[in-house]
């Protein structure tokens, strides 16, 4: 054993140091405790509410059991090849995946217009602007949820009454309650009400264009499209890139929102598949909570799949800016 | 002495802090006599607790009538009782959570447990009722059969509501009938005098109908009856739904129950639907229908209790008829036996007191409490004329009185079959499920649906069947059943 390893001086107190000590690893351990027993509530809180749900769940998935009491009958992964074969899990697997082909490139492109329209210098009012504009996001989804039933309302909602008073229509429309228009609706609610957090993300993107050159150009003779397509879009491109990968993962998870809107009806038609889970595992007349985790679990990895997407995303669009 | 640190007030502020939290998170049950209740006895606890009774149930309804008893029992020497009204949505969960952690409440009612008793009991969630002696000599033994309320000779629950009762009676506004030409004293009794009936409250100005499209449940139920009086030879409840009677076999793609939808789709055709029909449940949609949105509701006796509560001046005006039958001549229904209501705790450790507080449920001032609440009907029908409750009300159970009868169960037959139910895997989608897709338009081929649910139901019972020793699909055979008697526990002997 040396005094490198041991951290003791090896001639005396006198004798040069040598480079960094190497210590042990309890002696390191107790060095940094105060490091340890601050992370500690986050290290717990973050094992129970997320680690461990995720470790049960994958064990569930391969159980039959109805979540009452304790029988469970391991069934390996005969949940997996139900779930595989339930058409309405596919049809829950296209609804979701519909619903952010759809909202993804709208909201990305809505919160960039409102971005560039809030970050014009001369347009007054900006701070209120953008708080109306934010103010959605900071509402709980189930309350909005439960609005929107009242202003979608068919017989007495203002969104009707409008159509109604205006001559548009004859009778109301059946927004939420017409497999038709449900989805559509409530794609429109959830572009209104997260719109907001992408418009902050293209705010903080313009922020890194730098205001000279887009003057230069306007200099040199270039008008607002020119400067934009030009100077403007081109420097945002990577971020680009980003707000459209975060935007698709927040738009696979609106559970609470299309829950309290649809419940995922009429007959299936606004299932998304966290509502499938849902089903299965609390509210049909015997839960199947082996079959919902099945389900889960195969949500999760394809949530996983995006995240390495988005990972790889992330990189290449760093690099792309120049960013080591 | 060196003077404290910063670093050091904050770490102890920091250690005391996570204790308390550590304390605060112990939801252990507390020890009898703490105030805590129905909790820490091992699973089938015995007698001796002390503390208050814990009574968990969703009758939101029955609420004083509830607090009242409690009241008299607490007088006449027993324990106060905690009491919380669930929203019956909410309760299978609470339920499902207090048993893994052994806090179940003394007494609970299972609203929003679909696992049939017999497999919950098992499990130990009950205890038997030590009163069963007095709980049987006021209720009468043909009202407790075995397999439904009795195991293996132990009574663990009876039934507070009568059978005779269904979801499908015909409300109506007074005035809104009146100023479309309806007679609210005799109500259309036909499919078709419906139809007419809210055609002409829509001609008046409101909407003629509304029905709670969202609440697949309780659209299946309306289903279900109605199809029982277009000539189904069904029961309805329990694990009779759907079922033939005398075959035992499933048979939603009867043509009862294909007429029994059409006539619902036939208000939307009509233009007499009320339009928000669609996004309402049955307590929202009674809501819309109190405020005068429509003329008609479908819905059941509680209607009257929950007017009486939340809408009191339409109480005088309130209007109703019997379910309607294809012809008009009058209904005929069969209704499974009403399971137990209330259910003690296997969990207890106050089994005794709560079994004393039980007794008080079976007896005849309960009873009348129960008429006069205007919930479902109380199991003594007798107690509602003498009662307070409204005309309308009085008026409806009069009417399940002539119209209904107890029909079979296979459970009373043989427990088997309950072990059975409990491995039965749900079939999606529902009768409810498809009548909302009739409604949606998404399901064209209604007979094609109804036989591919009969199809998936029976496939599903057989699977369950098979792996449980002495249950057998023959066990939902009855033959001929007299429609027009009560089938009682003799009969399950013949």
């Amino acid at each position: 054993m040396t005094a490198s390893t041991t951290g003791a001086p090896a001639t005396g107190a006198l004798a040069p140091r040598q480079g960094p000590r190497r210590i042990g690893t309890l002696a390191r351990l107790w060095r940094d405790r105060w490091i340890y027993v601050f992370l500690l509530p986050t290290l717990v809180l973050y094992g129970l509410y997320t680690l461990w749900p995720v470790a049960a769940s994958w064990w569930y998935s391969l159980l039959q059991w109805n979540g009452f009491g304790s029988p469970q009958t391991f069934v390996g992964l005969q949940n997996y090849a139900d779930v595989f074969r339930d058409s309405l899990f596919w049809n829950s697997f296209k609804i979701t995946f519909l619903f952010m082909l759809v909202t993804v490139p709208v909201r990305v492109l809505i919160g960039l217009v409102l971005a560039m329209v809030l970050n014009h210098p001369r347009l007054p009012f900006q701070r209120i602007f953008r708080t109306a504009f934010f103010l959605p996001v900071v509402t709980t989804t189930a309350i909005v949820g439960v609005v929107m039933q009242f202003v979608f309302d068919p017989a007495s909602g203002p969104v009707n009454l409008a159509l109604v008073d205006s001559g548009l229509r004859d009778q109301g429309i059946d927004f939420l309650g017409s497999s038709s228009t449900a989805l559509w609706t409530v794609m429109g609610v959830h572009t209104w009400k997260w719109v907001g957090v992408t418009m902050i993300y293209w705010l903080a993107a313009l922020q890194t264009v730098p205001r000279d050159l887009q003057e230069a150009a306007q200099v040199d003779g270039a008008g607002t499209f020119k400067v934009f397509r030009h100077i403007t879009f081109p420097l945002l491109m990577p971020f680009l890139v980003i707000i459209t990968l975060l935007t698709i993962e927040q738009n696979l998870q609106i559970f609470d929102l299309m829950l309290t809107m649809t419940g995922g009806g009429p007959y299936y038609s606004t299932e998304v598949i966290e509502v499938y889970i849902y089903r299965w595992a609390f509210t049909t007349s015997v839960p199947q909570l082996g079959f919902a985790s099945a389900a889960a679990v195969i949500f999760g990895v394809m949530l996983l799949l995006v995240g390495l997407v988005q990972l790889a995303g992330v990189r290449a669009a760093r690099r792309r800016a120049g960013v080591v | 002495m060196s003077p404290t640190s910063r670093r050091q007030v904050l770490s102890t502020l920091g250690l005391l802090a996570a204790t308390g939290a550590l304390g605060a998170c112990n939801t252990a049950p507390r020890t009898a006599g703490s105030g805590a209740s129905g909790a820490g006895a091992p699973s089938g606890g015995s007698s001796g607790g002390s503390g208050n009774l814990a009574w968990w149930d969703q009758f939101n309804p029955l609420k004083s009538l509830q607090e009242k008893t409690f009241a008299a029992f607490t007088q006449q020497g027993g324990p106060k009782v905690d009491y919380t009204v669930y929203n019956p949505n909410d309760q299978g969960k609470a339920l499902q959570l207090a048993f893994g952690s052994k806090q179940l409440p003394d007494v609970f009612s299972l609203a929003g447990v679909g696992v049939p008793v017999t497999v919950l009991l098992q499990q130990g969630w009950f205890s038997p009722l030590s009163t069963a002696d007095d709980i049987t000599s006021a209720l009468g033994e043909d009202t407790l059969l075995d397999g439904v309320h009795r195991f293996e000779d132990k009574l663990y629950s009876f039934p507070i509501f009568s059978p005779r009762q269904y979801d499908a009676l015909l409300w109506g506004n007074s005035d809104i009938l009146q100023k479309a030409g309806v007679d609210p004293e005799n109500m259309p009794s036909s499919w078709d005098d419906v139809r007419a009936a809210a055609r002409a409250i829509q001609k008046s100005g409101t909407a003629g109908i509304l029905l709670p499209l969202k609440f697949a449940e309780r659209m299946q139920a309306f289903v279900l009856q109605l199809a029982q009086t277009a000539g189904f030879n069904g029961v309805v409840g329990g694990s009779m739904d759907g079922i033939d009677l005398s075959t035992g076999e499933y048979a939603f793609d009867d043509d009862a129950f294909v007429q029994a939808i059409e006539f619902l789709t036939a208000f939307r055709t009509d233009g007499s639907l009320f339009p928000a029909s669609t996004s309402l449940d049955a307590r929202a949609g009674r809501a819309r229908w109190a405020a005068g949105a429509a003329g008609l509701v479908f819905d059941g006796p509680y209607n009257a209790g929950v007017v009486r509560n939340d809408f009191s001046s339409l109480l005088p005006k309130l209007a109703v008829g019997g379910i309607p039958t294809a012809d008009g001549s009058p209904a005929q229904l069969l209704h499974s036996p009403i399971g137990g209501t209330f259910w003690l705790s296997g969990q207890s450790d106050k089994v005794d007191q709560a079994s004393e507080l039980m007794v008080m449920l079976s007896a005849k001032e309960y009873q009348q409490g129960l008429a006069e609440a205007m919930d479902q009907p109380p199991l003594d029908l007798a107690a509602v004329a003498s009662s307070q409750a409204a005309p309308s009300y009085k008026k409806a159970i009069a009417m399940f009185d002539e119209q209904v009868r107890v029909g079979p169960t296979p459970e009373a037959r043989n427990p088997a079959v309950a072990t059975a139910l409990g491995k039965k895997a749900p079939v999606e989608p529902s009768l409810g499920t498809i009548i909302q897709g009739v409604f949606s338009g998404q399901v064209t081929d209604v007979k094609g649906a109804l036989t591919k649910l009969s199809d998936q139901s029976s496939a599903a019972r057989e699977a369950a069947v098979s792996q449980v020793d002495g249950a057998s699909v023959k066990d939902w055979a009855f033959g001929d059943v007299d429609r027009s008697q009560d089938f009682t526990a003799k009969d399950y002997a013949k």
